[in-house]
């Protein structure tokens, strides 16, 4: 029977009572592994007889009833068969002169008659005879009814059946009798549609007038067993042996021996019908052309992406920077034995654009291909507009037509989650709910592939209940950024595809550039796809810069300058820390941040270990200027070339911690995110940790210790707090604490500092001061430094808004005194 | 309506098979066992004729030994000539009529000389004496002449002349007795030529006579031969290309009259075999011009017959497949098939059993006439709706003449079939319908 059959043969095993048949390749032909060529029919026969039934009878309004029964299996690959009455050199009964057909010419006894081929358009020709519709109806009954002989009844193309027989109501009500299970048990109705979906069916289903119980029994029995169903295009397999059938009958000449097999996985991914493939063989061995896909793909025949070489598992093997991948994928190779429901192999890709999600997908198809667990293997790769509908009821049709066309294969659902982003009024839970039901039922015949950034991944799978159980652990695979070495190499082909020679110097400097890009990488960091845009860039400044002379090679400068910069020498130390250096006090700090720079220069110098920006916690009470630095540290950083952008977002424990779980993590998580290139400052972090176990600031920090982790060197999170509280947390969070490396104390200020900074901080606002105001403030600062809840540098703000007050009121009473003088009584008292 | 439905059919449809079998039923004659045959039973058949005359011819020699000097040499050279005609009996007819007149010619010679010869002697009359025993002598060489024609089958081929040459020479005695012998001389001598012309004569119309026996023999051991090599021959297809390992036995497919017609050719050869065969000259010559060729019509009209009826068969058995496969459609399934009395001159019946088993069907292709056929259908339904029989009916009738066979509308014969009808085992045994 042909390979594509199977399902159908698996499923008539469990002798259900009906049967659905559907699909693009319900009208194509096929081939079977003993090379025959049939049409559906006879494939039917074959496949029905094989799951027991001893009598299969077709039914279609051309010839009405057609019975097959196992004795009268058709040989030598016949398949017009007993469809066509008329001529057929049938030996049966014997005349004075044998077997001899009188009045044909033809004789019979010259050996057996041509080995037949039904036409592409399904039917051979109308056999005139057509029993009546009632001789035909009453058969079926008497048929179906017979528990003697095991039969199946094919009701080919049932809705022009349901359309244009008449006293269809007699075998409606037969049928019913009959799926009620009244007699005729054993046997089965097989119902053939042209439709190519399975949602088409169970529309005409829903429409049908006459026989809307069987049709509607039919197809729930479908969507519980998976498919077996859905006749699509041939697989490789059958295709194969249309090829070597082609070779052997038609004397079709190979090109490539040894690509063969590639070549007919090739045509197995067009995925057009088994007919279209037959006569491109038949024009190619009549012009003794020989197959390779070389000239197939020249002739608009194959139009898929390219297979690798060697085999699939030399291709996993290498894969570079992908070892959990690979492990997950090469312990496919070992499964336990498969028990009597098949184990779902559906997986989750996570990670950034341009780090080979797609090519490892097509890898899983041709793996699965391989091992047997699919038999086709080819990829289907969609987004979410796929899968959506416009109006009410288009997204399960939508889904559902792409899971046909994936079945046998992968299906690749790329940014999966963008699916339940439009849960508000648009459609996307239908289409998961579609999709989860799909993926149960036919586990052993699909496998589904989501892929995105793993942060909005795990969200999607935890968003719908269903889901994380059907994308098993082992599956749930990572994809990390490409390597420096890798990426280096990605751009380097693609210097050396456009033709372009790299002098020596530009190599260094690419490495650099590249080794830059990707410490500075943010979290969409689309890889490949940055090299490529690298690449051209660089391109179009080289062919800018050498005109005409287009034997130059690359030169350092034809770099985009906006990376070009970063391997520029350092700024001056001075040049560096000077606004840090003009602060008042803080000489702790300025040292702290100096010896940072200071290390981390050296390290570069020696070109040894990660230079990173390390995580730090400002430990001091409010108001030491923990804000201030932590900007001037991201500017510094930035500066250094150690963060892409510098910025610095400004945290508390209201910003991060949400009202229910999850949603601390989401929160936690986007400003992660925000914070990507730069700073995230956290104001009195300690206070995550205070709310005890069942505190939601746990979840804060259960999220942001695996990004420090994994995105170290593309943001710097300072936290920040009092002195003990912080170094209480730290004592209960190792984890935080070990990521933390960098702790610098902010001090209270002194009394001479804060001085300082007031007259600085009204300088600023353009006020000068008189006489005496000084010693004033100092007995001001003196009295107030004392209290627990001090502010620090923001006493001296809060105190000039006091000063202000008071000018104000003393300058409305003396217009004619100078309104930008401090005088000691605007100082107020303690 | 009733279960019994007679469709006829078309026999102008047969015209192609019946163009073939004309094409088929050519008389077969180019073999060469047949023409070494003909030509070895020709061979025997002159020896013996030739044989006969001779025998005839050397007893007529004998009686003429007694013959004067003087005669005897005259008749030794016509017997000598009669002897060189016997011996080319199956010369073409030019030739004999050469040496018939080759034996005139030498023999008005032979008179003249032997005429002048007894004229001088007549002159010389002091020869009388001689004269006189000349007449004598030729007297006697007359009246052994006679005797000796009296011998040859002179009744048959120059009836009432011998006994007026008798009445002649009876006269001739009388005259010698009464007057001078001398005298008589060339009365003597004419009666004698006259009876040996008649005795040329006489041998002459007796070898024509054994040469159209022999031609009329001829004729009928040839078309013994062409009908035996033709009375089983090999089957052939429609375009003449032959079947392996089966015969055509054109006496069986008509019926015995090819055996017929044979044991018609044999007597007739048998009646002309015999040496003393009544039939005339004429008569014999009738046998090759007319006779032998029409036994070879007949012979290929047998041949057509045989040949038309074996299409006609094979086509019964043709068009039953056919029915068969249009049942089937139809969901019937074949449960038994026969010849009646196992002949396949015979009509033919198959047995069509429904798969629900609730119905049961015989068709019966019958023979019409040597080329046409009946089709019969009858049914035994137990629930015996006549639409539904109508339509199994229609849709046979319909898958029939897609196959190129023009099936009349069915005609109803109005009874129920019995169920001896549709008894194939009844039908095997029986035999087969005279017609």
């Amino acid at each position: 029977m042909p390979t594509r059959l199977r399902p159908l043969h698996r499923a008539a095993m469990a002798s259900d009572p009906t049967y659905v048949l559907y699909g693009g390749g319900v009208q194509d032909v096929f081939v079977d592994p003993a090379l025959r060529l049939m049409d559906l029919s006879q494939a039917l026969h074959e496949t029905l007889t094989a799951a027991g039934f001893a009598r299969v009878v077709f039914f279609n309004l051309d010839t009405m009833l057609t019975v097959r029964d196992a004795s009268s299996r058709l040989v030598r690959g016949t398949a017009s068969g007993a469809r066509t009455a008329g001529r057929r050199a049938s030996r049966r009964i014997r005349g004075p002169m044998g077997y001899h057909q009188v009045g044909t010419g033809t004789a019979a006894d010259e050996g057996p008659p041509p080995a037949s081929v039904p036409s592409d358009s399904g039917a051979p020709g109308p056999a005139p005879s057509a029993m009546t519709d009632e001789a035909a109806l009453d058969m079926i009954t008497g048929l179906m009814g017979d528990e003697s002989v095991r039969t199946a009844v094919v009701l080919e193309n049932v809705e022009v059946l349901e359309r244009h027989l008449s006293g269809l109501r007699q075998l409606a009500v037969s049928l019913d009798a009959w799926l009620g299970g009244r007699h005729g048990k054993g046997n089965a109705c097989v119902l053939v549609f042209v439709q190519e979906h399975l949602s088409d069916v169970e529309r005409l289903a829903g429409q049908s007038r006459n026989l809307p119980g069987l049709l509607g029994t039919a197809v729930r029995a479908e969507k519980r067993r998976g498919s077996p169903g859905l006749i699509g295009p041939p697989e490789e397999a059958e295709l194969s042996a249309l090829v070597h059938r082609a070779r052997l009958l038609d004397d079709l000449p190979i090109g490539d021996w040894r690509g063969l097999t590639r070549t007919v996985r090739l045509m197995a991914r067009e995925r057009r019908p088994l007919s279209t493939w037959r006569n491109l063989l038949a024009s190619l061995s009549a012009t003794g052309t020989p197959l390779d896909a070389g000239r197939l793909r020249a002739d608009g025949h194959l139009s898929g992406p390219d297979l690798g070489e060697g085999t699939v598992w030399d291709r996993l093997a290498g894969l570079r920077g992908l070892d959990q991948v690979r492990e997950a994928l090469e312990a496919l190779r070992w499964q336990p034995p498969r028990g009597r429901e098949a184990t779902a192999l559906h997986m989750a890709f996570t990670g950034n654009p341009g780090t080979g999600k797609t090519t490892v997908a097509r890898l899983v198809g041709e793996i699965m291909l391989e091992l047997g667990l699919l038999r086709s293997g080819h990829v289907v790769e969609v987004g979410s507009a796929d899968l959506v509908g416009q109006y009410v009821g288009e997204t399960a049709i939508k889904t559902n037509r792409v899971v046909d066309r994936a079945l046998d294969g992968v299906l690749f659902i790329d940014e999966a989650y963008t699916l339940s982003d439009q849960a508000d009024g648009g459609f996307g839970r239908e289409a998961v709910a579609t999709l989860l039901q799909r993926m149960e039922n036919d586990r052993d015949r699909l496998v589904v592939i989501i892929a995105g950034y793993p942060r909005e991944i795990e969200e999607f799978l935890r968003g719908n209940p269903g889901l994380p159980g059907r994308f098993p652990r082992q599956f749930r695979l990572e994809f990390p950024d490409y390597e420096p070495p890798v990426l280096v190499e990605i751009a380097r082909a693609g210097f050396a595809e456009q033709g372009l020679v790299e002098s020596e110097a530009f190599t260094a400097a690419l490495e650099q550039v590249v080794t830059r890009m990707h410490r500075h990488r943010s979290a969409t960091f689309d890889n490949a796809r940055a090299m490529r845009t690298l690449v051209q860039d660089t391109g179009a400044r080289w062919a800018r810069r050498v005109r005409d002379e287009r034997h130059l090679p690359l030169a350092v400068e034809d770099l985009p300058p906006e990376h070009l910069r970063h391997t520029e020498a350092p700024p001056a130390l001075a040049d560096l820390l000077g606004p840090l250096e003009a602060m008042t006090g803080l000489r702790q700090v300025k040292d702290a941040v100096r010896q940072m720079v200071l290390r981390l220069e050296l390290n570069r110098r020696r070109e040894r270990g990660d230079v990173v920006a390390p995580h730090m916690a400002f430990l001091g009470p409010p108001g030491t200027g923990k804000t201030t630095v932590a900007r001037e540290i991201g500017r510094i950083l930035h500066r250094l070339g150690l963060l892409g952008r510098g910025h610095v977002v400004e945290v508390g424990r209201p910003q991060l911690v949400g009202g229910y779980i999850g949603q601390s993590a989401i929160r936690t998580g986007e400003r992660i995110d925000e914070a990507e290139g730069g700073v995230l400052f956290i104001d009195e972090a300690y206070s995550l940790a205070q709310g005890g176990e069942n505190d939601f600031g746990r979840e804060v920090i259960d999220t942001l210790v695996p990004a420090m982790e994994n995105r170290r060197g593309r943001f710097v999170v300072i936290l920040a707090g009092y002195t003990a509280d912080m170094e209480r947390m730290m004592a209960l969070n190792q984890g935080l604490a070990s990521r933390t490396t960098l702790h610098i104390e902010f001090p209270p200020y002194e009394l001479d500092e804060l001085t300082e900074i007031f007259t600085g901080l009204a300088g600023s606002r353009g006020y000068t001061l008189g006489p005496g105001v000084v010693d004033r403030l100092r007995v001001w600062f003196g009295a107030v430094m004392r209290a627990s809840d001090f502010g620090n540098g923001r006493a001296a703000r809060s105190l000039l808004d006091g000063i202000e007050a008071n000018l104000a009121e003393r300058v409305v009473a003396d217009p004619a005194l100078d309104p930008n003088v401090i005088l000691p009584e605007d100082v107020p008292d303690v | 309506m009733s279960g019994a439905k007679t469709i006829s059919v078309d026999a102008g449809a047969w015209r192609e098979a019946q163009r073939a079998a004309r094409r088929l039923a050519e008389v077969r004659r180019d073999m060469p066992k047949l023409l070494d045959d003909v030509r070895r039973q020709t061979r025997a058949d002159i020896d013996r004729a030739v044989s006969a005359v001779t025998t005839r011819q050397a007893r007529t020699d004998q009686r003429l030994r007694e013959l004067s000097e003087h005669t005897r040499d005259l008749e030794r050279r016509t017997s000598a000539r009669l002897r060189e005609q016997a011996g080319r009996l199956k010369a073409v007819r030019a030739e004999t009529k050469r040496l018939s007149r080759e034996i005139d010619q030498e023999r008005q010679e032979r008179e003249r000389q032997f005429a002048d010869l007894d004229a001088r002697v007549t002159d010389i009359t002091e020869r009388r004496d001689q004269a006189t025993r000349r007449a004598r002598v030729l007297f006697d060489d007359a009246g052994t002449l006679a005797a000796a024609i009296g011998e040859l089958p002179h009744e048959r081929f120059a009836p009432g002349r011998l006994r007026r040459l008798e009445q002649r020479l009876a006269q001739t005695a009388v005259t010698l007795n009464e007057q001078e012998p001398a005298f008589s001389l060339g009365l003597v001598q004419n009666l004698y030529f006259d009876l040996s012309d008649l005795r040329v004569d006489v041998e002459e119309a007796a070898l024509e006579w054994e040469r159209a026996r022999f031609e009329a023999l001829d004729a009928l051991h040839a078309a013994d031969a062409v009908t035996v090599s033709n009375i089983v021959v090999p089957m052939r297809a429609m375009d003449g290309t032959v079947l392996d390992d089966i015969d055509l036995d054109v006496n069986f497919w008509t019926d015995g009259d090819a055996a017929r017609l044979l044991d018609r050719i044999r007597e007739q050869a048998g009646v002309v075999a015999d040496p003393d065969c009544p039939l005339t000259l004429d008569e014999l010559r009738a046998i090759v011009q007319r006779d032998a060729p029409a036994y070879e019509q007949e012979l290929t009209d047998l041949l057509e017959r045989a040949w038309t009826r074996t299409l006609a068969s094979q086509q019964r058995a043709n068009t039953a497949e056919i029915a068969i496969a249009a049942l089937e459609q139809q969901g019937y399934e074949l449960a038994d098939e026969a010849w009646e009395g196992e002949d396949f001159r015979g009509a033919h019946y198959s047995k069509l059993v429904s798969l629900t088993g609730r119905s049961e069907l015989v068709v019966e292709i019958a023979p019409d006439g040597d080329a046409g056929m009946a089709i019969r259908v009858l049914s035994y339904d137990s629930d015996a709706a006549e639409d539904r029989r109508r339509q199994r009916t229609e849709s046979m009738l319909g898958s029939l003449r897609s196959a190129g066979i023009p099936a009349g509308a069915p005609e109803d014969r109005g009874t129920e079939p019995t169920p001896e009808e549709g008894d194939l085992e009844a039908i095997r045994r029986r035999r087969r319908r005279v017609g």
